[in-house]
């Protein structure tokens, strides 16, 4: 607006531009460059599959987010989601479900909340935000109920196999993790479905009046986000062969992170697959390197947010600059 | 010594002169009316005024004082309020705090005073002649009674000039006459009263005199008895229709298209018309008068309440825009940016959005023959861009509605209902949305168009269907076109006594 004003906002939406053609690019190697040179052990194979085990969990959870936020939405129930899809399975299996039973009954359950929040998102108009808040309250609340509380141990091998097995050396949640990548990563670059997320999110009246069906592409996207829950949830507990009514609390936020500092806006339209990934991976990196350095993990945790802070900003700036 | 004297005031956007040399004065106690089409610049001039704008050149004499309005603020510290078009007042606070919006009265520790607030509300209320609580939440008032806030909340500022801008756009007949009886009590109370209309009836029944706006400048102003409707029209509209409004011979074919009745509550009222092939049919009438929900009716945006369409002797009913489409029935919206396009997308995403499905296997997208697909477009539609890749905001704005116009040709309409293609374009992209327009008439599609330009309407349609107030008036075949004529159709100084 005014003559001062005006330098120092573009340099601003520079940072912004910079970020959003390959920040997370960027981010990634100069991290994975530091930590090589600070720590021997970055380098190592072992090392490598250890940090893409580690975001295996996230990783899939922040698929489903990609594809939610790319509509403009947001879905904070995914932790509640992760934790009941598995818990619900875990109580079949207790009951004398069969491995592959408690998987179709998580996958199951994933997709039911996410029908839930699509439901309430498009039919009955309910912000995504609000919508999905609710159904992080009544996820957590129904885990604990089915569970009355407690731990559930020991699962069938088949059930497990998923969380714990190995391919050639391998860890199954790393190639699950890759596959998924790689199929969602076609859905949303190639299928008409894909392009109508995008157009949703970019323009929502425009989607419509180009003959978009919105609703059920925002519905679809939100179920899909529950399936990849149920997913991410078979993979937790096949890990720890065990079902804890509190685990991936808080999950929402490294998935949103993983997503937004991947140049995915909030503002919807933009995103891409491979961005996420990076994304989670950078999430992983950062953690794993500073564990190898022995950095507390309370400034692990401040390090994170800062670095979720300046995608968050540059997304912003760039929104401003739109305007 | 007028209260106001506006002096050859201009305005420049861009390339655009909204305003030049315009000069204006107002009596206390005076309504001076302004008149004019879109574009005129009856907006800017007021946002001038009360310190929206800022102008490049002129001068502005108030009480006898030369001022230099630089600030809404400052209008308002003078007594010169402007009541916009889009109401200004938040739905969820009370009456009382939308008339006191900024300057609640306040004792001397910043606590607002509750009893003062009440009391002044309730003498602000009688004034308005508006029976209400000023207690009651704004959003469960009517809009009328919340058109008459809004002059309330320039009453609490002890206002001297207030300015309104089509204040009775969405008020029924009644609800007009409550206004105007308010705005005579304020010019009894000796305040000057600047008011817009596109409703000549109303402004001949409370100006004192009118002013004329036509491309950015004065016309004539006189007192309103020296002034007949006819005279008012013609001064508003009268210019040379440029010939710039190509129109191929196309022959007339057999009905596409049939309305019948077509009602939506009482805002389109029992409409009927139909369009044949190569034929052109313009929808004129004044804002508020159903044209646009005509228009998105059989869009498929809106439902109608009643009536039947056909379509190629089928019968129509669509359930949303995606049906339409599926129909045959293409639609460009009037507000390309919000309502068309995607500005951060490629022109090859933006083309190829209404025909996925037929460029796809089992979902999945071609990506050659969408290329293919923008590729033609870029010729056909002669899309002056670096390539299908390019975003489309990298456009112009001719160029953007042209890949707006390519993307609704793309699922092979029928029938296209167009909704003001060409606002804000240059003349040389009108002119070729013109010729697109009529190479899609000439392979046989039919066309509903809509215009704020009526020099537009009549220069590139076949027949002008008029509504008012929801409701058909006229259906003028193209010898008989004259601004003038419609003009005074849509305003309703001829034509249907339904007043």
């Amino acid at each position: 607006m005014t003559a001062i004003s005006q330098p120092k906002s573009s340099a601003m939406n520079t940072l912004g531009n910079i970020w959003r053609k390959g920040g997370v690019l960027i981010a990634f190697t100069v991290l994975s460059g530091v930590f090589a040179v600070l720590s021997p052990r970055f380098l190592t194979i072992d090392n490598w599959l250890n940090v893409l085990l580690q975001t295996s969990t996230i990783g899939i959870v922040a698929i489903g987010m990609t594809f939610v936020i790319v509509t403009a939405g947001i879905d904070l129930s995914v932790g509640s989601t992760v934790a009941l899809s598995g818990m619900v399975a875990a109580v079949a299996m207790r009951a004398g479900s069969p491995g592959l039973i408690g998987i179709l009954v998580a996958l199951t359950v994933g997709g039911l909340v996410g029908l839930f929040n699509g439901f309430s998102i498009t039919k009955l108009g309910v912000t995504p935000f609000i919508a999905t808040l609710a159904t992080l309250a009544m996820g957590r609340g129904l885990t604990l109920a089915v569970s009355n509380g407690q731990t559930i141990f020991s699962f069938p091998d088949s059930y497990n196999y998923l969380g714990e097995g190995e391919i050639a050396g391998i860890p199954v949640p790393v190639i699950v993790l890759l596959l998924a990548f790689i199929v969602a990563h076609f859905v949303l670059s190639r299928t008409v479905f894909g392009h109508g997320v995008y157009a949703v999110g970019g323009n929502r009246e425009a989607a419509r009046l180009a003959g978009i069906h919105t609703g059920r592409t925002e519905l679809l996207v939100y179920v899909i986000g529950g399936v990849l829950c149920g997913l991410s949830g078979i993979i937790l507990m096949g890990r720890l062969d065990a079902a804890l009514p509190t685990s991936a609390t808080g999950l929402e936020l490294n998935a949103i992170a993983a997503v937004v500092i991947g140049g995915a806006s909030l503002f919807g339209g933009k995103g891409t697959m491979f961005g996420t990934l990076l994304g989670a991976l950078t999430i992983g990196v950062l953690a794993n390197g500073l564990n190898l350095l022995n950095v507390s993990p309370f400034w692990t945790q401040f390090i994170q947010g800062a670095v979720i802070f300046v995608a968050v900003l540059s997304d912003s700036l760039s929104q401003r600059k739109k305007n | 010594m007028p209260l106001l004297t506006m002096t050859n005031i201009s305005k420049r956007f861009g390339a655009v002169q909204a305003l030049q040399d315009v000069s204006l004065t107002l009596d206390a106690g005076e309504v001076l009316g302004i008149v004019g089409e879109n574009g005129a610049g009856k907006s800017t001039l007021i946002k001038i005024l009360g310190g929206a704008y800022f102008s490049d050149t002129g001068s502005i004499v108030f009480d006898g004082e030369s001022i230099t309005i630089d600030h809404p603020e400052y209008s308002l510290s003078r007594g010169i309020s402007v009541i916009y078009q889009e109401l200004s007042l938040v739905p969820e606070l009370s009456v009382a705090e939308n008339l006191f919006l900024g300057h609640m009265p306040r004792n001397v520790l910043g606590g607002i005073k509750h009893n003062e607030v009440m009391q002044r509300s309730r003498t602000l209320l009688e004034r308005i002649q508006l029976d209400v609580s000023p207690r009651q939440r704004l959003a469960d008032l009517r809009i009328d009674a919340r058109q008459l806030v809004e002059v309330g909340k320039a009453l609490s500022r002890d206002v001297r000039v207030l300015v309104m801008d089509e204040p009775t756009s969405s008020l029924n007949e009644k609800e007009v006459q409550h206004l105007f009886s308010v705005v005579r009590n304020l010019k009894a109370e000796g305040v000057a009263v600047i008011y817009i209309s596109h409703h000549l009836e109303e402004v001949f029944e409370i100006c004192d005199r009118v002013m004329v706006l036509r491309d950015g400048k004065e016309v004539d102003t006189r007192p309103t008895t020296e002034w007949t409707p006819t005279q008012i029209v013609e001064a508003m509209v009268d210019r040379p229709i440029e010939d710039f409004y190509p129109k191929a011979n196309v022959p007339i074919g057999d009905v596409v298209f049939r309305a019948d009745g077509l009602s939506l509550n009482d805002r389109v009222q029992n409409v009927s018309f139909d369009i044949r092939a190569g034929e052109i049919v313009g929808l004129g009438g004044l804002p508020g008068s159903g044209i646009i929900e005509t228009a998105q009716i059989i869009a498929g945006i809106r439902r109608a309440t009643g009536g039947t369409m056909t379509l190629q002797g089928q019968p129509y009913h669509p359930q949303s825009p995606h049906s339409a489409i599926q129909s045959q029935v293409g639609y460009v919206p009037e507000d390309r940016k919000e309502q068309g396009l995607f500005l951060e997308f490629s022109i090859r995403r933006n083309i190829a959005l209404s025909i996925l499905s037929k460029l796809s296997k089992f979902g999945v997208v071609n990506n050659k023959s969408t290329e293919a697909i923008a590729q033609k477009a870029i010729v056909d539609y002669k899309i002056k861009a670096a390539g299908t890749g390019a975003p489309v905001k990298s456009l112009s704005g001719g160029n953007q509605q042209k890949v707006l116009l390519a993307r609704v040709g793309q699922s092979d309409p029928i029938l296209m209902i167009m909704n003001d293609p060409t606002r804000g374009i240059d003349v040389g992209a009108k002119v070729e949305v013109y010729e697109r327009i009529g190479e899609f008439v000439q392979q046989g599609g039919a066309v509903l168009l809509l215009s704020s330009e009526l020099p537009e309407l009549i220069g590139i349609s076949d027949r002008i269907v008029v509504l008012r107030n929801g409701q058909k008036i006229a259906d003028i075949p193209r010898n008989e076109f004259s601004q003038n004529v419609i003009m005074s159709y849509a305003a309703g100084t001829s034509g249907g006594n339904n007043e």
